[in-house]
């Protein structure tokens, strides 16, 4: 062997080490980061009434959770509408993603709380099932004034029991701000992250994308990782949640608003990598005349 | 190093430096270019007023810059006797992500005890200072307009934005608001004539005693603020501007709500720089 051939092995057998190390550690870097400012939550032990109601809204609940913990302490006034939320097909075709509707009474998100109705739907992804959940628990204070609005949960849960680590994923919950906004950044809406081997979850802070359209008013996790790693932590995420409140820009007693979800990613272009939902919410409303799909 | 490198070398360098100065003024240039030969409004140049004591009592008290000269602020002068001042009750918190959320807080004045106008005007007053800015707002209203032929619910939003340095600096940035909810700004209705230019853009030359003013549909600079008035349009006269306004008049769009949230989203280069949030109409504040 030649010395220049010797050489170059030596510098192989440096470099080669150097860039694996470098690559872990900007691969734990980043799953570090994501945690950085989440909050690692160990989750309840498992009750059959919460579990139950659970069931019935399509939504994991743990009272560990702050929005979770009030819904559970007003399960005896909750009057559910299971299956509001459904599917149609609109007549002149849509632009991509499945359309879904709800129809709400005139009053909904402005009267008094009690009871609380709540109005939940499913919708099936390829690889991921999406759930929704409105809670109507009545007008609540916004800038000096009681406000007509809903506190939403949003779920969409790997069929596989855990997310996909080699496609990275991204949740967007997005409303135009003439029909609706999300309160942030005065409330605390959160994304939850569930690792059920571990029981525990990973609470982050929403904000609004500010990248968007200024007409927009869109709350992002995008991307989330696949699991704990980097948290102190570990196990695989199989389930990630939005709670945050919707108010409604008009108070009248009827309006339109489109809830627009996607779960995936935001590309320049137009690929699979992603679904898309979208929930036309009719309030004082009603439109007899749906072709439902379902 | 060979002599003949060392030329090579100073030629390149003298290249890129006669590039980039180029492309520099090439850019200022079609900066300024596009600035003042905006097709899609308006542009005309105001000789400043002589200062007028009372004018400029109110003013300091709206604190902002005002000018009989100019159409907009010769209306809210005209009115002046029905002006109810509430300064400060628009108030902004900076946010996280860097963007700066204000809202309209009526219980920071108190007017119970003061004798109002027969019919007030309401005119709410804040500000917020950011990236080397002095940032007012001006809430008018709320009041009705003539839109489509008919009285309309509608306000007044002005936004002064001041460079702290006293001048805006080379090569800065362009500003928009952009209006969400029941309102829109008051332009898009079948009467276009009766509502040509409610949106209006000034921007004051230091030393030249003029104003810029840019008629439009949107509540827009149009382009990036320039550092420099250049004297051929506006009539020989250079100037350094120091300050700009943005005047857009809100109508409602619908009569479906009593009550309607109105969100005035202010961008900066195309970024988010302020929101101003509030419920319409004012009367509903106790």
């Amino acid at each position: 062997m030649t010395r220049t051939k010797c050489n170059v092995l030596i510098f192989l057998g440096v470099l080669i080490p150097v860039l694996v190390i470098a690559a872990a550690g900007g691969w734990y870097a980043r799953k570090s980061a994501f945690f950085r400012d989440a909050e690692i939550i160990a989750g309840s032990s498992a009750d059959s009434e919460i579990q139950a109601l659970s069931e019935r809204l399509d939504v994991l609940l743990d009272p560990a959770l702050e929005q979770h913990a009030w819904l559970i302490e007003n399960s005896g006034r909750l009057v559910i509408h299971s299956g509001a939320v459904k599917r149609w097909e609109p007549e002149d075709g849509n632009y991509g993603g499945e359309e879904y509707f709800v129809t709400l009474p005139a009053n909904a998100g402005a009267g008094s709380e009690d009871p609380i109705h709540v109005y939940t739907g499913t919708f099936e992804g390829e690889d991921y099932t999406g759930s929704i959940v409105f809670i109507d628990g009545g007008a609540r204070e916004y800038d000096g004034l009681p406000s007509a609005g809903l506190d939403v949960i949003l779920q969409v849960r790997a069929h596989s029991g855990a997310f996909d680590d080699r496609r990275q994923r991204g949740l967007y919950a997005n409303v135009m701000m003439d029909d609706a906004f999300w309160r942030v950044p005065e409330e605390s809406a959160s994304f939850y992250l569930y690792a059920p081997q571990e029981n525990c979850w990973a609470v982050k802070p929403a904000e609004r994308w500010l990248f968007t359209n200024p007409a927009d008013s869109t709350l992002r996790l995008d991307p989330f990782p696949a699991s704990f790693t980097g948290s102190g932590e570990s196990g695989e995420i199989n389930l990630i949640q939005l709670c945050a409140r919707m108010d409604f820009t008009d108070q009248g007693a009827q309006s339109v608003t489109y809830l627009k979800v996607r779960f995936g990613r935001i590309m320049m272009i137009y690929s699979d990598t992603w679904e898309d939902w979208t929930i036309r919410l009719d309030r004082g409303i009603d439109r007899s005349g749906h072709t439902d799909a379902e | 190093m060979s002599s003949f490198l060392k030329r090579f070398l100073v030629k390149l360098l003298i290249f890129y430096a006669a590039a980039t100065i180029g492309g520099w003024i090439f850019s200022w240039a079609s900066n300024q270019f596009s600035f003042f030969n905006e097709v899609h409004m308006q542009i005309s140049y105001i000789d400043e007023s002589e200062q007028d004591p009372e004018v400029q009592e109110i003013a300091d008290r709206i604190g902002i810059m005002l000018d009989p000269a100019l159409e907009k602020h010769a209306v809210l002068i005209a009115n002046r006797e029905r002006l109810v001042l509430c300064p400060e009750t628009i108030v902004f918190t900076q946010t996280e992500d860097g963007w700066v959320r204000g809202t309209v807080d009526r219980s920071r004045t108190v007017l119970s005890g003061n004798t109002l106008p027969e019919d007030p005007l309401y005119v709410y007053t804040g500000g917020f200072t950011a990236d080397g800015y002095d940032v007012r707002m001006v809430l008018i209203g709320m009041d009705t307009c003539l839109s489509a032929q008919a009285e309309t619910p509608s306000f007044e939003l002005v936004t002064e934005i001041r460079p702290e340095s006293g001048l805006f600096p080379p090569g800065d940035r362009a500003f928009d608001g952009t209006l969400r909810g029941d309102f829109t700004w008051r332009h898009t209705n079948p009467y276009p004539d009766e509502e040509a230019g409610s949106q209006v853009f000034y921007l004051h030359a230091q030393g030249a005693d003029i104003w810029l003013e840019k008629k439009g549909a949107y509540v827009t600079s149009e382009g990036k603020v320039p550092s420099l008035i250049l004297g051929a349009p506006s009539g020989g006269r250079f100037g350094r501007p120091d300050l700009i306004q943005l005047w857009g008049t809100a109508v409602k769009t619908s009569d479906s709500a009593d009550t309607s949230r109105v969100i005035f989203t202010l961008l900066r280069s195309e970024t988010l720089w302020g929101e101003l949030s509030f419920w319409y109409p004012d009367s509903l504040y106790p």
